[in-house]
């Protein structure tokens, strides 16, 4: 099939390339320094997270690497069972 | 003698601006420093490797919960840069458009993205723009936006999602099916076997697509829906030629089941996928045939974290496709026009990735290909077969995937060296193009600097 017609594209210029790298480098350095003033530490919501008290799979809150003995967890907000489990679950390995 | 030779004196401008330095994808990737500042949470949380685009089980949970997990707000804005140094072990007779018969420095891609979440129901990743420094063209590369609701099916928390996607399996959460396999960087320079099937990326941003999907209790994933063509003004106007392949005649199905577990304290799937499609070639429906291909797979993942950094992953898919080309053959696109059956053939494919991940930085891969089938002499050069098959290594170094990086926690990359070592290329071992070409002509070194911010 190496016989079908090609449309005709625009090839890219100079000044495309310019204009592109000018903004784009003016929207990184903005997206730079907003995130410096986004990053206020807070927690998920139970809701958020998926959080049930019960385990899944044989996953529990208590073999994840994010629980906090007794009942909390770094990224999730409340009390959190040891049995239980999250979408944010990461195993201890 | 070679000679070292830049894509083009200024193709590298761009990367140059905007990272400061750049020693900087053919292949789509992604990985999304706008996500990491959303969820608050680095990029080995949602990434193996701290880099994407494998996902960890949680990356898996964002993905299919619509992007819409919300720590910080963001700005949802993200670009990346790939550039890469590639030498073959035999140069490259004829050599690729504006590039030299071998050693080539390129700009592989650079892309601009917007990624986010708009609420507690809808999201998106949308890889907007990219420019291909081999092809030297701008298109737009893979979207995936979502709506999602929880709900209770069969009294277990699950998600109910609505994806719109411009590529079959861009939408899929593991890293087993084309769109987001290993590898996951690669580049144009040098030759890959002639032979692919339909999904490994044949209508990738040719077709809008919109699937319906299913995590129930977070362990079963069911999905379906259909793709069709935009027009062929709307994809001139995104950068993609209209006639390749050509225009979907209706919806082309696909479907994906999977099923994820826990199995020797890792992240287990096994799962299935089955895409149909009748395409017009190069848009062209004068016959009133069309060309009909059915790809079906099976595929398998397993994801192990090992102490607090490592991890070992294994990811292994099985494709299947039946090709029925009447219409490219009535069109005499593919043999002499006398036989509409002249292509008729199928393709097994086989790809497998292991990978180990140290100190979550230091990553090792090896990556066996195969693909084989019928023979046609009509599709196919040499003895008249599809059949290639190979092995990639790939060592990378990824220092700030724990998002540590001295410019920021937005911004990551990655260093990596790849080497692919053919057994098989287009049909043969030896004298694969019956002009005394061997298949280990086309092994490839190619070392690479991957950039996200």
């Amino acid at each position: 099939m190496s016989d079908q017609e090609k449309p005709t594209l625009r090839p890219v210029s100079r000044r495309d390339f310019l204009n592109v790298a000018a903004v784009g480098s003016g929207t990184l350095i903005t997206i730079g320094l907003a995130g410096r003033a986004f990053a206020a530490p807070k927690k998920f919501s139970q809701q958020q997270a998926h959080y049930q008290p019960i385990p899944k799979s044989g996953q529990r809150c208590q073999a994840c690497a994010l629980w906090q003995s007794p009942t909390s967890c770094q990224v999730v907000d409340g009390q959190v069972s040891p049995a239980g489990w999250c979408m944010l679950y990461q195993a201890k390995g | 003698m070679t000679h070292i030779r830049i894509a083009s004196r200024w193709s590298l401008l761009p990367a140059v601006l905007l990272f400061g330095t750049a020693l900087v994808v053919h292949r789509p990737a992604a990985a999304v420093p706008a996500f990491a500042q959303q969820t608050g949470r680095n990029c080995a949380a949602c990434h193996v490797g701290g880099y994407g685009p494998e996902l960890t089980q949680f990356g898996r949970e964002f993905k299919l919960g619509g992007y819409t997990l919300r720590m910080h707000g963001s700005v949802p804005l993200s670009a990346m840069a790939v550039a890469s140094w590639t030498h073959t072990r035999k140069d490259q007779i004829p050599p690729p458009d504006h590039l030299n018969a071998n050693d080539n420095l390129v700009l592989d891609q650079a892309s601009l993205f917007v990624a986010g979440g708009i609420g507690d129901h809808f999201g998106g990743f949308a890889q907007l723009v990219t420019y291909d420094g081999v092809g030297r063209s701008w298109s737009w590369d893979n979207i995936d936006l979502r709506a999602v609701t929880s709900a209770k099916i069969f009294g277990e928390d699950s998600v109910l999602g609505v994806a719109l996607s411009n590529n079959p399996t861009v939408q899929d959460p593991w890293n087993t099916l084309p769109a987001w396999g290993f590898p996951f960087t690669d580049t144009a320079v040098s030759q890959t076997p002639a032979a692919a099937e339909l999904i490994d990326g044949a209508l990738a941003g040719a077709v809008v697509g919109i699937t319906g999907y299913g995590w129930i209790g977070h362990k079963v994933y069911v999905e379906g829906g259909g793709y069709t063509s935009p027009s062929s003004g709307a994809l001139k106007f995104v950068g993609v030629d209209p006639t390749s392949p050509g225009s979907v005649h209706g919806l082309a199905p696909y479907g994906r089941i999977a099923y994820q577990n826990d199995v020797a304290g890792g992240t287990f799937e096994v799962g299935g996928n089955l895409l149909k499609a009748a395409i017009f070639p190069g848009r062209d429906r004068s016959t009133g045939l069309s060309d009909r291909y059915t790809d079906w797979g099976l595929d398998a993942s397993w994801l192990k974290s090992l102490g607090k950094t490592d991890s070992l992953s294994a990811d292994v898919r099985f494709e299947h496709e039946h090709g029925d080309l009447r219409a490219s053959c009535a069109l005499a696109l593919v043999g002499d026009g006398s036989d509409i059956g002249c292509a008729n053939y199928h393709l097994n494919e086989w790809r497998a990735a292991v990978r180990y991940n140290w100190r979550g930085k230091l990553g090792i891969t090896a990556s066996p290909f195969s693909i084989s089938g019928s023979r046609n002499f009509n599709l196919y050069g040499g003895n008249g077969r599809p059949d290639s098959n190979g092995i990639m290594g790939q060592i990378d170094f990824t220092p700030w995937g724990g998002g540590n990086s001295p410019l920021g926690p937005r911004f990551n990359t990655r260093f990596g060296l790849q080497y692919t070592v053919y057994g098989k290329f287009n049909g043969m071992r030896h004298n694969f193009d019956l002009a005394g070409a061997n298949a280990a002509d086309n092994n490839a070194l190619r070392v690479f600097t991957w950039i996200a911010f």
